[in-house]
């Protein structure tokens, strides 16, 4: 290993008390004091978990072949119990779209008044 | 190698603050929190206490983002981009003194390091000791810590020696790999470097 010159050593020394002085190091009170406040609030700052959108996707098309398919279906044949299952589940999803539509606009309000509040 | 093993370690710890680990903000606290005071006190030359406020308005604001932060660069990198958003805010409010214009051109520092004593002024520049604060923390913790102990709570390298449990002669040698790890960062800070 190359040994440094002296003036490496006392130009590092210069350079850290120069940037590090006394003057700028937070008051112990302070510092203290703001510890707690980040303290009293790492709980609530995670973020919501979200679906996994690979996932997300796959059901939505899952659901659209399920219509497509009933679609094709409805033409003819016997009511069996899978078609019924099938009609079932896209006759859910349908329905449950405004539902979650409402949903999703009331998390957003929420969290919105949550942060102004914060 | 070592540059990304250190911002896997910063991941680790934003992730673990961004689940509500206690003990991980007191790492993270204690490890980047008077490091930002310094860089947002010399990178502001605002009053002490509009450096106070800023650093906690920074660290809080930190806090509450810290789920975005993906380790494509070091935390306390991280950090001085919330610093410097909250400084050039503070500056645009009437009435403040914060933020002087950088001078650019002028920080050889890297170069100017090994040849001789570095001029008065060019230590007393705010983006000098700006510099020196962002390329402190990039270097590892040990390296880091021994050069605090050693140069600006001014130890004598055998206490440098006991606080990182190493030798004597193992101290002097990381102090000097320390110096070196120092003058690197500074010329790869230097954007004229």
């Amino acid at each position: 290993m190359a040994e440094d010159n002296r003036w490496r050593e006392e130009n590092t020394a210069r350079l850290l008390r120069a940037a590090l002085d006394r003057s700028t190091r937070p008051d112990p009170d302070v510092r203290a004091r703001t510890f707690d406040q980040m303290l009293s609030r790492v709980g609530h700052t995670r973020p919501a978990s979200s679906f996994p959108d690979r996932v997300l996707w796959l059901l939505a098309g899952g659901v659209v072949l399920l219509g497509v398919a009933l679609g094709a279906r409805a033409t003819g044949g016997p009511v069996t119990a899978s078609l019924l299952i099938a009609t079932l589940v896209v006759g859910i999803n349908v329905v449950m779209v405004p539902v979650a539509a409402v949903i999703v606009v009331w998390n957003l309000r929420h969290a919105r008044v949550r942060r102004s509040h914060a | 190698m070592a540059a990304l093993a250190a911002f896997a370690e910063d991941l680790r710890i934003a992730r673990e603050v961004a689940a509500g680990s206690d003990r991980a903000l007191r790492d993270f606290f204690e490890r980047h929190a008077d490091a930002l005071f310094a860089f947002i006190a010399h990178r502001s030359e605002a009053s002490r206490e509009d450096v106070e406020d800023l650093w906690q308005e920074c660290l809080i604001a930190a806090l509450a983002a810290i789920h975005t932060y993906r380790g494509d660069s070091a935390l306390f990198t991280w950090l001085c981009g919330i610093a410097r958003h909250k400084i050039a805010d503070r500056a645009r409010a009437p009435g403040t003194r914060c933020e002087q214009p950088l001078e650019p051109g002028a920080r050889p520092l890297a170069d100017a390091i090994d040849t001789g004593p570095l001029p008065e002024d060019l230590l007393q520049r705010a983006d000098t000791r700006t510099a020196v604060v962002e390329a402190l923390m990039t270097l590892p913790d040990a390296y880091r810590r021994a050069l605090v102990a050693r140069y600006v709570d001014e130890q004598p390298v055998a206490q440098v020696a006991a606080m990182l449990g190493h030798g004597y002669k193992a101290t002097e040698s990381l102090l000097s790999r320390a110096r070196e790890a120092l003058r690197r960062a500074l010329d790869e800070d230097n954007p004229n470097g």
